[in-house]
């Protein structure tokens, strides 16, 4: 199955040799493809929701590594270039970060030499592996929980609460779309959403322009540390609604219970497999304690990414 | 009578011509060389301090360029920007490559671009900097010897034309 846009946001930008091939293969795997993993000399791997496979010379999938197709030094310096537009030296930041985006919000993590300064990453040379994470928006995946964190047409601050590819950051995503688009069955305004997005994640800006749908009253400060750009967006741009992913340092709960003083609310995600998880992390234990947060959402990927598991009243420790 | 006049002027410009026009050629290298000192002059200013996106870095270097490396460096950006998974530096070389018979650059002077494109847009800033730098230094070079040659040769080549085509009249009288 190919994604929207796959051929004019994705194969643009990889090395000619490669993109028929990338076509042929991302159309016969049997579930959307998430990853496109580009090694050089070594074999050319897809990855979708529960598996991988790697590409043949003409193109068909195989489980064994030893048929696949393996690009060379060209091919990854091409498509790096591609990637970055052949301007390098313009995505200087985020080479540096090892990630590059491209319009859509697909994000291309890169691996290979590290020149490092004073202790520092100064620059990737010879970039040797790639990884295209091919962006999937999900509108209304917060429609079965949206109605649990409104109350009286309030938001309520909340905390999701994931293991890793659990699909919160795009649960955060549609949560902030549609709190800014408003929800009139719920008795929601459209509310103004300030947004930190560190790691180019949730909004996947392009220079600073918002790739995927945040919704018409978003303001998204991209690249920025969680805690200085919650502080930012609650001094200057008066949200509504303060959103960030992947809370857990003590300088974050700080900004949080800054912007809960000024009387907006908090919508953040944690890594955890459960509340206890999250109590041990002292920072965010402390926020827990306090009540920084009404509600509390749990995920799993037990029936796939966005497993709702349970809907907690912080407040009152009752499950929804 | 008319006739053998007309007949000695033309001998006389016939290899005039040719030693005008190999006296050109040394008097447009240095001019050229110089162009493209100065288009790489801005791509360096636009690389460190605007972290211009390459097709646009090309065209306002283009426009510092003069005529000659002007013309290559703004068919580059339109190559890139045609797309089709050419990298800055293909463009580049395709590009003098096409307007090869327009340029008096000698070998050694393309060997200096031909080293600089590959690397154009394909390391970070530092880097790109240095590799201009460089490539620039090289171009003066080469231009002061373009210089010297010039001096020393294009006025003797009209010389030579001018002076061989009468002495073909001579011998022909």
């Amino acid at each position: 199955m190919l994604p929207e846009g796959f051929e004019r946001e994705i194969l643009t930008y990889v090395s000619p040799r490669l993109t028929g091939l990338l076509r042929r293969a991302a159309e016969a795997l049997p579930a959307p493809l998430e990853e496109i993993r580009i090694r050089q000399d070594r074999p050319l791997q897809l990855v979708y929701p529960g598996g991988d496979a790697f590409v043949a010379p003409d193109g068909r999938l195989t489980a064994d590594p030893g048929r696949a197709v393996r690009p060379d030094h060209d091919d990854l310096q091409r498509t790096f270039q591609l990637m970055a537009r052949g301007s390098v030296y313009a995505w200087e930041e985020e080479v540096r970060g090892g990630f590059l985006t491209l319009e859509g919000g697909h994000r291309v993590g890169l691996c290979g030499r590290a020149v490092t300064e004073a202790g520092r990453i100064r620059t990737l040379t010879q970039v040797a592996s790639l990884n295209i994470r091919i962006a999937r928006e999900v509108p209304g995946a917060a429609d079965g929980l949206l109605p649990h964190l409104v109350r009286g047409g309030r938001f309520l601050s909340t905390l999701l609460i994931s293991p890793p590819q659990a699909g919160k950051t795009t649960l955060l995503r549609d949560l902030v779309r549609q709190l800014s688009a408003g929800v009139p069955r719920l008795g929601l305004r459209g509310l103004k959403v300030g947004l930190v997005d560190e790691r180019s994640e949730v909004a996947g800006c392009l220079r600073g322009v918002p790739q995927r749908d945040v919704g018409p009253r978003t303001d998204v400060l991209d690249g920025c540390p969680k805690a200085e750009g919650l502080m930012l967006l609650i001094r200057a741009l008066s949200p509504e609604v303060v959103a960030a992913d992947e809370i857990g340092r003590p300088e974050d709960a700080t900004a949080v219970m800054e912007a809960l003083h000024a009387g907006v609310a908090v919508l953040a995600t944690a890594h955890g497999s459960g509340l206890a998880d999250v109590r041990r992390r002292p920072a965010l234990a402390e926020l827990l304690r306090v009540g920084a947060f009404e509600r509390a959402v749990l995920l799993s990927r037990r029936r796939g990414p966005g497993t709702v598991e349970a809907v907690l009243d912080l407040a009152r420790e009752v499950v929804a | 009578m008319t006739l053998k006049l007309v007949g000695a002027a033309l001998t006389v410009l016939a290899p005039s011509w040719i030693g005008f026009q190999i006296a050109a050629r040394y008097g447009r290298r240095p001019v050229e060389l110089r162009g493209f000192q100065n288009g790489l002059a801005v791509l360096v200013t636009e690389v460190e301090y605007g972290a211009t996106p390459m097709p646009d870095a090309l065209r306002s270097a283009a426009r510092a360029a003069g005529p000659v490396a002007g013309a290559i460096l703004a068919d580059a950006a339109r190559r890139l920007e045609a797309g089709g998974g050419i990298t800055p530096g293909e463009a580049l070389s395709d590009a003098l490559a096409e307007h090869r018979g327009s340029v008096c650059l000698t070998p050694a002077d393309e060997e200096i671009l031909a080293a600089l494109f590959p690397v154009l847009g394909a390391s970070d800033r530092h880097d790109q900097v240095r590799h201009l730098r460089l490539a620039l230094d090289r171009l003066a070079a080469a231009e002061a010897e373009a210089a010297d040659e010039r001096r020393r040769y294009e006025r003797m080549y009209r010389y030579v034309g001018v002076l061989s085509g009468l002495a073909l009249v001579l011998i022909l009288m």
